[in-house]
């Protein structure tokens, strides 16, 4: 087992899909919680932890040196590392990183990626099923997973959906209620079905109810960390501020590692007029991060409040300077405003005045103009995220059909859901229909035209129904419209390396790539590319940079060593603690995906 | 044309008290007595949703008739017609008018609206008294959706609309509060008109929330500038608004309200916006404003958040001798206590523990008065949702509504409480309130107070607090140089070296609402009272009287 590596690049491809689905999905936590994440530092920490430990592909160490046509790939196989610089294109597990592998039985770490898993969660009260696919078995490659949706429907009592999406926004929210009352009585025993029932009555019914279902959840779990927000919302919403108070601080107790959650009670603590209490809470939470905007903006709130104006200037200036969502952006500049007109610092009060300004008539604030509201739109984006939460304790009920049938209900209600398609993709690549699965993917595109992430996926898929001039064309594609992209480039390159690494194509990609983002492990595979199509010089050309620009990163030195043939592969110690940085293997002969041939 | 002063100096006169003996300062008591008080406010509705019915409206109390009590003028709603919509008769009201009600004495309030002239069947939203020509007679603005009026008093019990081609103009508009007061110190009293958004009817499309019909954010509209009216000291306005500077900035304006913030002996503007900054506009002498409250910390909430203002109260609260500023807003949000910090206002909702009992409400109308003579104020929030509906949209906490108790917050200890249900049988009426205000409406020495509830009958509320004999005075002033209502002068209270007390008299109370009458306060009974005031004129004046009086106080010459 190795760790893949953990370069930006690489977590830009396994976090964009994957942290969306996981958000909607995965970990049940809805788009609105994503959206409410007060720092993208933390969502960025959050996504280095998830980097998931994939298997090395059973065929990379065996893998004949002569076929990638470089050392390189010789001396790794030779050390028992796995894989370059970056992701491997050949490697269809971590290729995909959201989507299980098709064709052969993901392990553990693997479901652990699978958007229908429970396995990272961190919230140790949600001790559900482990994944199970669209079949129901958790084994994808068994024979349960023939089983079409019409037979699995058979065996469910599919929730009661209209026969079309409705036009009226009440009987949207209707049938939204109709389900979560579905969801509950299908799995009365579920907690999150509970969780989606309170929620549900929380946003489109009767709060009185909601809460009496959240806290008949805490009865039986007293972490359940989604109840003890929900009733902290309610206690808000109520005026009920020292109430909510405790509930988010049991929230906190439960989730100690979460910011935004004692944020969350850092507000909760303002609010309740405990300023002290408050300060010392977002201090702490500042303890292990430092540079968190939101936690930093709230506390110089509060330091204003006490009247600490130096503290708060402090504060309010370093939220700035660290990275904060653009539509909180202005709450610095406001305090920082209060701050140096105590200060008597008229100048710097200014010029934080006509920054909120500006940010102001940028539009980027909450109290933009609302002109054109639409309330069906606004509803059906709403229940359709609350589908596609649904559709997830659904799969680990082992109710797939029915999940489907609510990812698909959000698709016709939400043109612009990623979550629902992501989903929808994944269920047709585990059902073996690459071609539903591009024509998802297809659609999550036009949503994201700049998320590279889709169009490699499609071009993956491809390449496993052997059509490579689509794999081709649809990565080229991308680049012509967007030429700068440094994550398609870095793919591009990985595509050719990977599949064609005696041609040195690829090494125009890399070129541009390192042109676009000099960085170490860029130069790495381009030394690799190079290395494989049998230029050493420009090989070590590459590598020399490689190592120049990450001194810190001796794989790269010893590579540079072993291309200069001053070293054998055999002098690397193997017992190098920075792991494997290594490219992999290319894998010159994808197993194409054996179709049903349903999906034609 | 002024009128003569019957009393060129100081006069004091002898009012009895009626209220109770004993020495502990018990809850105060405001009993509900609705029945005598005959109004219905309609704001027009018929299912179209319009935002302005929502906001409706304000009142006024004012001694319309000399007779020494005060009358009691409550706006009324409209319907909205859409331009060219076919228009049934069928389940149509017959208009509804503003009303006047004069007041006959312990608490009975006969209709004068019709006999007085006072009718109005516009929507009507906020408004203003104050003697603009300075004749000692009351005079009305009412700040419409639809032509505003100038209501001149006759001295007769009577009211002739003036036509006055500077305010005739803006019929369009949609008005907010609105506030007399002598912008330049000339002696009479110019006008500031606050407005709400940019509306045009022909152009409504209804709002749905949740799948039902709702009233729609104000975010929708485009807000509208404010006016600024000098008063030309012959019975004429003209409009000033470019040449005063307010032209700059554009606001939901709601609430409003005129003093001097900085102690500069002129007099700025607070205006409280829905769902953007608040704006102060600070007078330079010369009725020139610039637009400060960010700068002097009365734009946002503490976390910088614009809120949705509703009403404003100008109070010393902390009695530090400097006037805070206590804002309304919307549900969820603080009622917000601006504290003046001389010149910087800190919002001060959190500390003074202002913040749990108002949250859960949209919060309007706002009466910062010594109900329980104790010589600390207490407040009177008037509370309610937007309209019935807010339940069946969903997801709505039960603890709020349409329909709720509005709050009382007392002073202890420095601290703000909620007095929940104890404050007497008005406690236990729920309805709707919007405009609020407070005045000793029996001259017993005793606050009373009234609330204009949306599509209900208004709240008459009776103070009957058990309250030391002769422990408040009230301070009526007349200005000679000065205007005559002397809006803008000072009034300084001291007795025996503790805290002063501090009011200043002002246009532009609580939500969209205003008052003329007697300054009150709460004393220590059988101590002399210390009284200074502090002319617009510049001029000071200081006299001592015993507790228990009413006094009227004449400019100097």
């Amino acid at each position: 087992m190795h760790a893949i590596f953990c370069g930006k690049a690489n977590r830009t491809l396994t976090t964009n899909l994957t942290d969306a689905a996981r958000t909607s999905i995965l970990a049940g936590r809805t788009e609105r919680e994503l959206l409410s994440a007060s720092d993208p530092k933390e969502e960025n920490a959050a996504a280095d932890e998830d980097v998931v430990e994939i298997p090395a592909h059973p065929a990379a160490s065996k893998k004949d040196s002569k076929a990638s046509g470089g050392i390189l790939p010789t001396v790794l196989g030779l050390l028992g590392l796995t894989l370059i610089a970056v992701i491997g294109y050949g490697s269809t597990n971590e290729w995909f990183g959201l989507f299980a592998e098709s064709d052969s039985v993901p392990g553990p770490e693997l479901q652990k990626e699978n958007p229908l898993s429970n396995g990272d969660q961190t919230d140790s009260n949600r001790n559900l099923p482990a994944s199970r696919n669209l079949a129901g078995n958790g084994n994808p490659s068994s024979a349960d997973s023939q089983t079409s949706d019409e037979e699995t429907a058979r065996k469910e009592d599919l929730p009661p959906l209209d026969p079309i999406p409705s036009e009226k926004a009440v009987e949207v929210i209707e049938e939204c209620k109709r389900v979560a009352n579905h969801l509950y009585g299908t799995m009365p025993n579920s907690l999150e079905a509970k969780e989606m029932l309170a929620r549900t009555e929380f946003e489109f019914g009767d709060t009185a109810k909601a809460r009496v279902v959240w806290e008949s959840i805490l009865k039986l779990n007293p972490q359940f960390l989604y109840a003890l927000r929900g009733l902290g919302d309610i206690a808000t919403q109520e005026g009920e501020l020292e109430l909510a108070v405790n509930y988010y601080r049991k929230a906190c107790e439960c989730d100690p590692t979460s910011i935004s959650r004692r944020v969350t009670l850092g507000v909760a603590l303002t609010q309740a007029a405990k300023l002290e209490e408050a300060k010392t809470e977002l201090e702490s939470a500042l303890e292990n991060n430092p540079g968190h905007g939101g936690a930093l903006a709230e506390l110089g709130q509060v330091l204003l409040l006490l009247k600490d104006f130096e503290g708060a200037k402090t504060r309010l200036e370093a939220a700035l300077a660290a990275q904060i969502p653009p539509n909180n952006i202005a709450k610095p500049h406001l305090g920082l405003v209060t701050a140096y007109q105590r200060l008597r610092d008229r100048e710097k009060a200014k010029f934080h005045q006509v920054e909120y300004q500006k940010l102001s008539r940028d539009g980027s604030q909450v109290n933009s103009e609302t002109r054109d509201y639409n309330d069906l739109a606004a509803i059906r984006e709403d229940v359709g995220r609350f589908y596609v939460d649904m559709a997830r304790v659904y799969v680990t009920g082992g109710f797939p059909a029915s999940a489907s049938l609510l990812l698909i209900r959000t698709s016709q209600m939400d043109k612009q859901n990623t979550g629902c398609r992501q989903a929808l993709a994944f269920f047709s690549m585990q059902q073996r229909k690459p071609y539903e699965a591009i024509r998802w993917l297809g659609e999550l595109q036009k949503i994201e035209p700049e998320n590279f992430t889709y169009t490699k996926e499609i071009s993956r898929l491809y390449v496993q129904t052997s059509e490579m001039e689509k794999a081709e064309s649809v990565l080229i594609e991308f680049l012509d419209a967007d030429p700068d992209n440094a994550a398609a480039l870095h793919g591009t390159a990985m595509f050719f390396y990977s599949l064609l690494p005696n041609d040195g194509k690829g090494a125009k990609f890399a070129q541009r790539l390192v042109d676009q983002a000099p960085s170490g492990e860029n130069y790495a595979l381009l030394a690799s590319i190079q290395d494989a199509a049998g230029k050493n010089d420009e090989a070590i050309e590459a590598m020399s940079k490689a190592a120049e620009l990450s001194p810190e990163n001796s794989k790269y030195s010893d590579a540079l060593k072993v291309l200069r043939g001053e070293i054998i592969p055999a002098d690397i110690p193997s017992s190098d603690s920075s792991g494997p940085i290594i490219s992999p293997p290319p894998s010159t002969s994808v197993p194409p995906v054996v179709n049903s041939g349903s999906d034609q | 044309m002024q009128k003569p002063i019957a009393a060129v100096c100081l006069t004091i006169c002898l009012l009895p008290l009626k209220s109770a003996s004993g020495q502990d300062r018990p809850s105060i008591q405001l009993d509900d007595i609705s029945r005598n008080l005959d109004f219905v406010h309609t704001d027009g509705h018929y299912g179209q949703f319009f935002l302005i019915e929502s906001m409706s409206a304000g009142l006024a109390m004012l001694d319309y008739d000399g007779d020494g009590d005060l009358d009691v003028f409550l706006l009324n709603g409209a319907r909205i017609e859409i331009p060219g919509a076919s228009s049934s008769e069928e389940g149509r009201q017959k208009p509804k008018s503003n009303r006047l009600f004069r007041n006959d004495g312990d608490f009975h309030f006969t209709d004068v609206t019709e006999q007085s002239g006072v009718s109005d069947s516009n929507m009507s939203l906020g408004v203003a008294v104050a003697d603009y020509d300075n004749d000692g007679c009351p005079d009305i603005y009412v700040s419409n959706y639809g032509v505003n009026s100038l209501l001149h008093n006759n001295g007769d019990g009577t009211f002739s609309e003036t036509i006055n081609l500077a305010s005739a103009g803006r019929g369009s508009r949609v008005g907010g509060g609105v506030s007399f007061f002598d912008k330049d110190s000339d002696g009479d009293l110019d006008l500031y008109i606050g407005n709400y958004i940019q509306f045009d009817a022909s152009k409504h499309k209804i709002h749905f929330h949740k799948g039902l019909p709702a009233y729609p954010s104000p975010m929708s509209f485009q807000p509208e500038k404010d006016h600024l009216l000098e008063n030309n000291g012959d019975g004429t306005f003209q409009d000033v608004t470019d040449a005063s500077g307010i032209n700059k900035v554009a606001g939901r304006s709601m609430g409003l309200v005129s003093f001097d913030y900085d102690q500069d002996g002129d007099i700025d503007v607070f205006v409280a916006n829905d769902t953007q900054a608040n704006f102060l506009f600070e007078n330079d002498g010369n009725g020139v404003f610039e637009e400060v409250g960010l700068f002097a910390g009365v734009a946002f909430d503490f976390s910088g958040k614009p809120q949705a203002s509703m009403g404003v109260e100008l109070c010393d609260v902390d009695r530090d001798g400097l006037l805070d500023l206590f804002v309304t807003s919307f549900s969820e949000e603080f009622t917000t206590l601006y504290r003046n910090e001389d010149g910087f206002f800190s919002d001060s909702t959190l500390q003074m523990g202002a913040s749990a009992a108002t949250f859960p409400h949209v919060t309007w109308g706002i009466i910062g008065e010594d109900f329980d003579n104790d010589g600390k104020p207490e407040f009177l929030v008037g509370t309610g949702d937007l309209d019935e509906d807010k339940q069946a949209r969903g997801g709505a906490a039960k603890t709020t509504g349409f329909d709720v108790k509005n709050v009382v917050l007392s002073q202890a200890n420095g601290q703000l409480k909620d007095l929940k249900g104890t404050w007497g049988t008005a406690a236990k009426v729920k309805r709707s309130t919007r405009g609020l205000l407070g005045g000793d409406l029996n001259q017993d020495g005793r606050i009373d107070a009234i609330a204009l509830n949306a599509r209900n009958s208004a709240t008459l509320m009776q103070n009957s607090t058990t309250t030391p004999v002769d422990s408040h005075i009230s301070v009526q002033l007349v200005g000679t140089e000065s205007n005559r209502d002397a809006l803008g002068a000072m009034i300084l209270v001291n007795q025996n070296g503790r805290r002063t007390q501090v009011e200043q008299v002002r246009s532009g109370h609580s939500y969209q609402s205003d008052r003329r009458s007697a300054t009150h306060f709460g004393v220590s009974p059988q101590e002399v009272v210390k009284v200074t005031v502090a002319w617009p004129s510049g001029k000071r004046q200081h006299v001592d009287c015993k507790a228990g009086q009413q006094i009227t106080l004449v400019e100097a010459k």
